[in-house]
């Protein structure tokens, strides 16, 4: 990974993930505040139609993605002795990981 | 080489972040705000499509004084990362990158976050 996401290849990911991200909140913004839904049925139906759930399904890894190059890149700056980058770098990566999992099953609890 | 002429200027009261770079550290805060907050994102969206209790709580969360905001920052911290984004991208397409222009945006930026957020939080 880390090869992979480092220097254009990281700029080019960021840049992609970060024009899906930001359509994709800002129609789900507008979504609710348009239509708030009533209900928890509602609210399940609209989440499980099959465009909204790819379209989720697809944010998730977009969100890791651009939260990883991001982060690791803070890290990089503000981190300098080798135990604690590593350390640091590993945390996060868990932490997007398993913030990833959580949402990618609360998505196939709905099919 | 030039080390020893080069002028050590650090006085900090005397040093002005330009506007630009006010909103681009913000960038950089809101980013890890934002990093920080997708445990709760995750938790809430689960929770939220759970079950009617599921539900139920969820809305506790939202409408509660700690939640709300905890809502107005993470708002605040997303409209900035998306606002200093695009106006970023645009940068990379050469658009804005002159002076007068270059710092309005910076502006709008700043202003229109904290704005919309406000008015989102009220809204949603």
């Amino acid at each position: 990974m880390s090869r992979r996401a480092s220097g254009l290849h990281a700029w080019f990911l960021q840049r992609v993930s970060a024009v899906y991200i930001g359509f994709f909140v800002l129609i789900l913004l507008a979504r609710l505040w348009l239509v708030p839904p009533a209900d928890v049925d509602a609210w399940r139906q609209w989440v499980a139609s099959p465009l909204v759930s790819v379209g989720f399904a697809l944010l998730i890894p977009c969100l890791a993605l651009h939260a990883w190059v991001g982060v690791r890149d803070v890290i990089l700056d503000y981190v300098h002795p080798l135990g604690w980058r590593l350390l640091m770098l590993s945390l996060a990566a868990f932490y997007l990981l398993a913030v990833s999992a959580w949402a990618l099953f609360a998505l196939e609890r709905l099919s | 080489m030039h080390a020893k002429k080069r002028p050590v200027f650090l006085s900090l009261p005397r040093i002005h972040l330009p506007v630009a770079g006010v909103a681009s550290i913000l960038h950089r805060v809101s980013g890890v705000v934002l990093f920080l907050s997708l445990s709760a994102a995750s938790g809430l969206f689960s929770l939220s499509l759970q079950d009617p209790a599921g539900w139920r709580a969820f809305q506790a969360v939202l409408y509660g004084w700690p939640g709300r905001v905890g809502l107005m920052l993470v708002l605040w911290a997303l409209l900035h990362h998306l606002f200093a984004g695009i106006r970023h991208l645009l940068l990379d397409l050469h658009i804005g990158l002159d002076r007068p222009l270059y710092r309005y945006s910076a502006w709008g930026v700043l202003i229109a976050a904290p704005v919309v957020a406000l008015w989102l939080g009220v809204l949603l």
